[in-house]
């Protein structure tokens, strides 16, 4: 009696514990860096841009994907913009093109690593100013795993 | 044929510099020239003439206020290299002038450039007259619609930062991305002058 009592016992720990991992003590999506940088509030702009108030601002994380499957950063959005997009800035000698782009690979143990003429997260319409010392909301959507919100440091 | 071409080519841009031992760490440009002149209205509606920076070593850079990414990184650059100049950073100017006139209005391009440092300044006027500019400096300038994004439009742009001697002469071309350091080390070498 006693010696079942001790395996159902140890049974519901292994259970227990087991469960524990599974609920995300390591994620999928890890943050290995992030920052923004500090950015005023803008007047409005002028003609032809009459949408763009407030300014902009960027958002440079480093995530790895230490899951078996593959992922992708499909999205962001923050509090402090009306509009958050993905974007690449492409070096064609000296000429910087910025674009848009869908979603951000995450290879399965991959690391995807955003930097100042990179890859970067852009806030647009900004509805206060980032200021350095202080820190940004930012929640940033998967393909597959759980959306992640971050207070990223502004610098 | 073109492969001779680009050897000649390869050889003529890292000879010079082997041979000369320039004594600088950005893009020298030989021999030095008198820096295109130009007229443009500063972010307070007054009138500048490249001319009456003589004296002071000038670092042009042309960008816009809406791009997030490459024209912050290196404004904040600059500001990071005045602080570390000190006292000798007093003698030096740091214009951006617009590749997008359309937005940049006087007052966005103050609020944008003080924000990185006080004595920052942004440069615009006429679109034809900024066009000759841009055009003097070899700027690449081509603005790009993006569907689906808020931002309406971005700004393909040169990024390469040109800087003036005291003596108006257009000396080095800074590309995007050069260290701090060295950015501090060439133009210390041109205060000093």
């Amino acid at each position: 009696m006693r010696t079942l009592l001790c395996l159902l016992l140890s049974c519901s720990l292994v259970l227990v514990a087991g469960l524990a991992l599974g609920q995300g003590a390591t994620p999928p999506i890890q943050v290995e860096d992030a920052w923004a940088r500090q950015a005023p509030m803008m007047p409005p702009a002028g003609q032809m841009g009459g949408h763009m108030a407030g300014g902009t601002g960027a958002v440079y994380v480093t995530l790895r994907n230490a899951g078996a499957a593959p992922d992708a950063l499909v999205g962001a959005s923050s509090a402090a913009a009306e509009h958050v997009e993905l974007h690449e800035t492409i070096r064609d000698g000296q000429v910087m093109r910025m674009r848009p782009v869908a979603k951000l690979e995450l290879p399965a143990g991959g690391v995807l690593a955003m930097k100042p003429g990179g890859y970067h997260i852009m806030l647009l319409n900004l509805k206060h100013a980032l200021h350095a010392g202080e820190k940004v909301s930012v929640t940033l959507t998967f393909e597959h795993a759980a959306p992640l919100s971050l207070d990223v440091p502004i610098r | 044929m073109y492969a001779w071409f680009g050897l000649l080519l390869l050889a003529a841009l890292t000879l010079p510099c082997a041979a000369a031992e320039s004594p600088f760490r950005t893009s020298v440009l030989e021999p030095p020239e008198p820096a295109p002149a130009f007229t443009l209205r500063s972010d307070t509606g007054k009138t500048i003439r490249l001319h009456d920076w003589r004296g002071s070593v000038v670092l042009l850079y042309f960008g816009y206020t809406s791009c997030p990414d490459v024209c912050p990184t290196t404004l904040a650059e600059f500001a990071e290299v005045k602080k570390q100049l000190g006292t000798a950073g007093q003698r030096l100017r740091v214009a951006l002038v617009t590749v997008d006139p359309e937005r940049d209005t006087p007052t966005r391009l103050r609020t944008y450039t003080r924000a990185f440092d006080t004595t920052f300044v942004g440069l615009t006027g006429p679109k034809a007259t900024l066009a000759k500019v841009w055009k003097a400096y070899g700027v690449y300038v081509q603005s790009h619609r993006v569907p689906g994004s808020s931002e309406g439009y971005v700004v393909d742009h040169s990024a390469t930062t040109f800087v003036i001697d005291p003596q108006g002469n257009l000396r080095l071309a800074i590309p995007f991305g050069t260290p701090v350091d060295d950015i501090c080390h060439d133009l210390q070498l041109l205060l000093a002058r």
